[in-house]
């Protein structure tokens, strides 16, 4: 039906405006805090008062996804088909695959994962892993 | 309609067996949920094991290793040591479930379906949908094996490199687990985070319009598994003797495959709804796991009911393993114990905050120096909590070195963390670096004198009476050292 459509797109204008408004929030808050930092190298970027700021201001339009995002399924709009692709020259026959020698690449494969395994065990890569997992590099979780 | 209007509530929404495998699998990965609150992560020993799926070791709820973040540290280390183990997990979980795990066992796979749900028009796959699935084995290639095989190897800086331009997991779990209960990080937050939460929120958009965009597109570890999907003993198989190659399977699909089977799909057994033939089933090995009911060729009462209790047997055994790590990881487990406890305040007194004296110490160097804090009052110190297999401590360890050349009242002394993987001394013999280095001991004494944590790197400064100026982790540039420095020589 029309309405739903026209919910649909609505939607998703207000979507995007959201996240282009958190983007670009959040670029401004690097920018100021840049020249900030140029002044006084120890300068913080982002604060928590600067976020909450930012966020304040997208408000009304967080609000409106998340009441319009809520109410969709209960007025029966859900996401639009996409299960179909755009033309049938896209879908090509069923390629059934061939079960000769699969059974031996598997074997094959499952034993070098042991192999591997146990090796990683023995040369201590193992305790690499939860070295690495149990610290925290805040470079690698984009913290900086 | 007749059938609709019979159905209840519960029979037209309940959450099918994939779902509720997908809500399983990401509380068992992030089954430390008090983590969520106290800001700790897990520090237990089921984090050497990894996940099948993507899911961020830094996110406070998780319990095991991301395979993909453990992967690129590995190919970072290789000139040290062979990252075996990885490889070996990462062949395992291809052979045996090869891309069923994005479909079945990913946290953000699920969560990308969850962002497609939204009432908003999608965008249908595509040649050009189909064109940019390569992009993700130019992110495998690039990112995760060549940029931290080349910065381990030619730099000996460990860089995972997808993990830090890239992975939207990270930046989710991580930095946005971690940023509510540690105000104290938003002092680092600069260009780097700016990038990745762009990157996060514009990832976010794309799948609420194009289904599992970034798994289709983007993500290395479904590049990896894609690459068994033929092999997989877990799958999606197709009957050729029922097959009509009608071809109804591929185009109802969302994703871009092919043929059923092929590297593109997730085995999510969605097409088995669309096989008029029942040709379709989803199988591990020889055993049947899914399969249509054609009319006419239903199960028989018994093996139905035989089927039914095997399945309540296996959810009951699946659940009891759930309520077993939720209570383990947040209570039983002695690694989750110890990190209630305040990590400083059982042995030294306060005094690594601004404004408090820091508790004298001596620490044995790595050149058979000691260096003993109270023969440096009168100087400002500079300490600096590094380990080798930490980006940014190795890339700004030589800052600390100019430092101490260019300020003769400057004293720096950089301690390595516990948890050594490789042997500081053999790492830093050819840097060159004249300050002294010292290894922590395995209790932790020196970390927990200037509350030192996982986190690293952390920067602490002394002014000339030895108060502490300034403690913080994070990375620091020469620039801020150098107004540290001003600041701490200018009190008394």
């Amino acid at each position: 039906m029309a309405w739903r459509k026209a919910y649909r797109v609505l939607f998703a204008v207000l979507l995007t405006a959201l996240t282009v408004l958190l983007c670009a929030g959040a670029i401004r808050i690097w920018q100021e805090g840049a020249v900030r930092r140029a002044e006084d190298p120890l300068a913080a970027v982002y604060t928590p008062e600067l976020v909450e700021a930012q966020l304040l201001r997208v408000r009304p339009l967080l609000w409106s996804v998340a009441v319009m995002a809520a109410a969709g399924p209960l007025l029966g709009v859900h996401g639009g088909d996409s299960d179909r692709s755009r033309a049938e020259k896209d879908s090509m026959p069923v390629r059934v695959p061939s079960a000769k020698n699969i059974h031996a690449v598997r074997l094959v494969l499952l034993a070098a994962a042991a192999v591997f395994i146990v090796l990683g065990a023995l040369n201590g890569s193992l305790r690499d892993v939860l070295l690495k997992a149990i610290n925290i590099c805040t470079e690698c979780i984009g913290l900086g | 309609m007749d059938k609709m209007r019979r159905e209840t509530w519960w029979q037209r929404h309940r959450p099918t067996t994939r779902r509720l495998v997908q809500v399983y699998s990401a509380l068992l990965y992030n089954a430390h949920l008090k983590g969520f609150v106290t800001g700790e992560i897990y520090r237990g020993p089921a984090k050497a094991l990894c996940v099948p799926g993507l899911n961020c070791y830094s996110c406070p709820g998780a319990v095991a290793a991301c395979p993909l973040g453990a992967l690129q540290n590995a190919l970072a280390s290789t000139g040290h040591r062979a990252g075996w183990y990885v490889l070996g997990i990462l062949l395992l979980c291809g052979v045996m479930l090869g891309r069923t795990v994005c479909s079945w066992l990913c946290p953000l796979g699920w969560l990308q379906e969850l962002l497609h749900k939204l009432p908003t028009p999608k965008l249908r796959k595509s040649a050009v949908t189909r064109a940019l699935t390569w992009l993700k084995y130019i992110v495998l290639a690039v990112f995760v094996i060549a940029l931290p095989l080349w910065y381990g190897l030619a730099q000996d800086m460990p860089l995972p490199a997808f993990c830090k331009y890239i992975c939207p997991a990270g930046t989710l779990e991580g930095a946005m687990g971690l940023l509510p209960t540690h105000r104290d990080f938003f002092g680092m937050l600069g260009v780097l985070f700016t990038q990745k939460y762009v990157i996060m929120l514009v990832v976010g958009l794309a799948c609420v319009f194009c289904y599992r965009s970034f798994c289709r597109f983007l993500c290395p570890l479904g590049a990896i598994y894609g690459l068994f999907n033929r092999f997989s003993v877990v799958g999606v198989r197709v009957d050729p003797n029922r097959c009509s190659q009608c071809g109804a399977c591929v185009r109802h699909c969302e994703m871009d495959i092919r043929s059923v089977g092929d590297r593109e799909c997730i085995h999510c057994g969605k097409c088995m709804a669309h096989c008029s033939q029942g040709a379709i089933s989803l199988q591990a090995g020889k055993l049947t796991l899914m399969a249509p009911e054609l009319p006419g060729k239903e199960t028989a009462p018994e093996a139905h009911r035989k089927q039914k209790a095997l399945g309540r047997a296996l959810w009951g055994a699946a659940l009891a393993v759930l309520c077993f790590a939720l209570l383990w990881f947040n209570v039983l487990d002695p690694a989750s114990a110890k990190e209630t406890e305040p990590r400083w305040e059982s042995d030294a007194p306060v005094g690594w905050e601004v404004g408090q004296q820091l508790e004298d110490f001596t620490a044995d160097c790595l050149d058979s120096s000691v260096f003993h804090l109270a023969e440096h009052r009168g100087e400002v110190v500079f300490i600096n909590l590094w380990a080798t297999w930490c980006t940014p401590c190795v890339h700004e360890l030589p800052f600390f070195d100019v430092l101490a050349r260019e300020k003769a009242d400057a004293a720096v002394l950089a301690i390595h963390s516990a948890l050594v993987t490789d042997d500081p001394a053999a790492y830093l013999a050819d840097k060159g670096y004249t300050i002294p280095f010292a290894t922590d001991t395995e209790d932790e004494r020196l970390f927990r004198l200037v509350n030192g944590s996982a986190t690293l790197p952390q920067t602490i400064v002394l002014n000339r009476s030895g108060e502490v100026v300034y403690n913080q982790v994070g990375s620091v540039t020469i620039e801020a050292l150098e107004a540290l420095y001003d600041t701490a020589a200018a009190e008394p």
